[in-house]
């Protein structure tokens, strides 16, 4: 199997919104498809 | 931007809407004017993509397929800023990356992802 690339652990993928650790990230996309959560941008790193 | 966006069925290129949190853009939006004094430098900027682009580029080369081609749009556009467009060598993999991709988490936010028309990037515009 080919070996990663990756150096070191990820900071930011997998990483939800706080809060939101319960659903799924299509869970969260349909709550603001139906307008019960706002569509803002994600926190800056 | 007025223009029809066609969504393909099957494609090469990928795209994730409105992924890359510049700080500049931030700023951008939140200060139109420009009155504030920017509080980064050129070379934190560049830093913030260069993380910014490896860690995305890695994840998915390893996960999802060989990339032939990876940008990210610099751009004000309310459609375009922040988005990441990616090419793989091989068709096969951008359909189940973007089904995948569509169910994970960056940085406190769902990824929007979708398959994109684009296959030549210096010819891209929209259509």
């Amino acid at each position: 199997s080919k070996k990663s690339r990756r150096k070191k652990p990820s900071q930011f993928w997998d990483v939800p919104p706080p809060g939101f650790e319960h659903i799924t990230p299509l869970q969260y996309k349909a709550l603001q498809a139906t307008g019960q959560l706002p569509v803002a941008g994600a926190a800056l790193p | 931007c007025t223009r029809i966006h066609n969504k393909p069925t099957f494609s090469q290129t990928i795209v994730l809407l409105s992924m890359y949190k510049s700080p500049a853009a931030t700023a951008a939006v939140l200060d139109p004017a420009g009155l504030g004094v920017s509080q980064y430098s050129d070379n934190e900027l560049q830093s913030h993509f260069d993380t910014f682009f490896e860690d995305v580029f890695v994840e998915v080369e390893d996960k999802y397929g060989e990339i032939d081609e990876m940008n990210v749009c610099d751009n004000l556009g309310d459609h375009l800023m922040g988005n990441v467009y990616i090419k793989f060598v091989k068709e096969s993999s951008a359909k189940p990356c973007v089904e995948a991709l569509n169910n994970r988490w960056y940085n406190g936010a769902p990824i929007k992802a979708e398959l994109s028309p684009v296959t030549d990037f210096r010819e891209a515009c929209c259509r």
